[in-house]
């Protein structure tokens, strides 16, 4: 045998070595971190909340069974003893928003929602789940209402003798496509649904916040407020930054000298030409976008 | 055969390629377990290092040690110094191994070790003198890695 070949045999025992010390004898989670002792998780929440992820080619989206995910690696790593949640977010789809807002609720160890420029609507949903909110003076926070408008192309593919040749089997099939004119009956039927989800979210924000039905319907016309408002309303707790929230959760989870475990979204150079183009584009391209990704209606019900 | 102390420049690129090879080795495993937020010396005497860190670091230091003890027991050479064509001289025990590499456990040791490097004529480290062990270039009769 070679003395190349032997070296090697040996750099391969080494590295095994490590790896089995690394990863079994010390039997933590390896997505984890040992830091000073015990620590804090911050877990981000931003951009628009999908289930899955991906969103399209105007707009990234973030993935809620991604973020459901980093929550429970905190909750198993066991020098976890907080997390904080880094919110920025418009919102998103109700199942996407419903899912971290269910995990949340679930979790034993204390969770501390910070909104820093906005947690509206499915956001809002999330950080109500959460045992503390902070946000700043200004932060846009609430926005507690259910959205499902779409373009309608109707009346455009009259003008350029476009017709919709309509063939379906069950009658409401087609509802919301945009390239039909809404019924009344059908518009009553989805309205009926928007409420529905309204009731549920109102609901869940009540509980979250220790508020009763009234008082959070009341509040939830759709409207955001700022953080200065949201504090007098009681749809948060207190005014403040990250850092704050980060020391504020050290305080509650007791924790003295502790660090803190970033969960970091990573961005691919395609993410990062979809954000570019999400913000330059999003007001814009909102109602295209939707029919663009969406299911073959081309809507899609958000909170 | 003449025998000829390695330079001082090949020693220094050798050992820059051991630390590549040690890093990714030994301490890319624990990577993820080692995030210690120290921002400044202060730190490090206020901070609340868990049993688990010390431990590791223990870990790494020992697997460190035997990287290029064993290495340098054995064949007389760690990688950096088979690419640099440099070798430790003569056949040597392992405890000359471990001692002449002890050093390389602490930056700052090591830097003491180094320097005395500069007043003498071979070359040596002080642990190297310690160990009675020395850096050469490797025979020519010997050169290629087959």
């Amino acid at each position: 045998m070679s003395k190349v070949f032997k070296v090697l045999l040996f750099l391969a025992f080494l590295w095994g070595l490590s790896y089995f010390i690394a990863n079994f004898a010390l039997g933590v989670d390896v997505s984890g971190s040992i830091g000073a002792g015990d620590k804090v998780a911050v877990i981000p929440v931003n951009g628009m909340i999908t289930l899955n992820g991906g969103g399209s080619l105007f707009m990234s989206a973030t993935s809620g069974e991604e973020i459901v995910n980093n929550i429970e690696q905190a909750e198993s790593d066991s020098s976890i003893k907080g997390i904080v949640l880094e919110i920025n977010s418009p919102g998103g789809t109700v199942m996407g928003s419903k899912r971290v807002a269910d995990k949340i609720g679930s979790v034993e160890k204390p969770v501390v929602a910070v909104i820093t420029e906005s947690g509206t609507s499915g956001a809002y949903w999330i950080a109500s789940q959460a045992d503390y909110i902070i946000a700043d003076e200004l932060s846009i926070v609430g926005s507690i209402g259910v959205l499902g408008s779409y373009l309608e192309f109707s009346g455009l593919l009259d003008d350029y003798n476009v017709s919709y040749q309509r063939l379906v089997s069950g009658q409401h099939k087609d509802i919301s496509s945009p390239y039909k004119e809404m019924s009344d009956e059908e518009e009553a039927l989805i309205q009926e649904r928007l409420d529905t989800i309204h009731s549920f979210f109102i609901a869940e924000v009540a509980n979250g916040r220790n508020m009763t039905f009234e008082e959070v319907s009341d509040l939830s016309t759709g409207l955001f407020y700022l953080g200065l408002e949201a504090k007098e309303l009681g749809l948060i707790d207190e005014l403040g930054d990250s850092d704050y929230a980060i020391a504020y959760a050290k305080e509650v989870s007791g924790i003295t000298n502790g660090g803190v475990s970033e969960y970091n979204e990573e961005d691919t150079l395609f993410d990062k030409l979809k954000g570019y183009m999400a913000y330059s584009s999003f007001y814009i391209g909102q109602g295209i976008g939707s029919v663009l990704v969406s299911s073959d209606s081309g809507w899609e019900i958000r909170v | 055969m003449k025998k000829r102390f390695a330079p001082l420049w090949k020693r220094a690129v050798a050992y820059i390629i051991d630390i590549f090879v040690v890093s990714f080795l030994v301490v890319t495993p624990f990577s993820g377990f080692l995030d210690a937020d120290v921002e400044s010396f202060a730190d490090l005497f206020t901070l609340n290092f868990s049993s688990e860190v010390i431990f590791i670091g223990v870990v790494i230091a020992i697997l460190t040690l035997l990287y290029w003890s064993f290495l340098e027991w054995r064949f007389q050479q760690t990688v950096g110094k088979i690419l640099l064509r440099i070798r430790v001289k003569g056949n040597i025990t392992l405890w000359q191994a471990i001692t002449r590499n002890v050093t390389k456990l602490s930056t700052l040791v090591l830097i003491l070790d180094v320097l005395y490097m500069f007043y003498t004529k071979k070359h040596q480290r002080y642990f190297e003198k310690l160990s009675r062990t020395e850096v050469i270039n490797e025979p020519k009769k010997r050169r290629g890695l087959f």
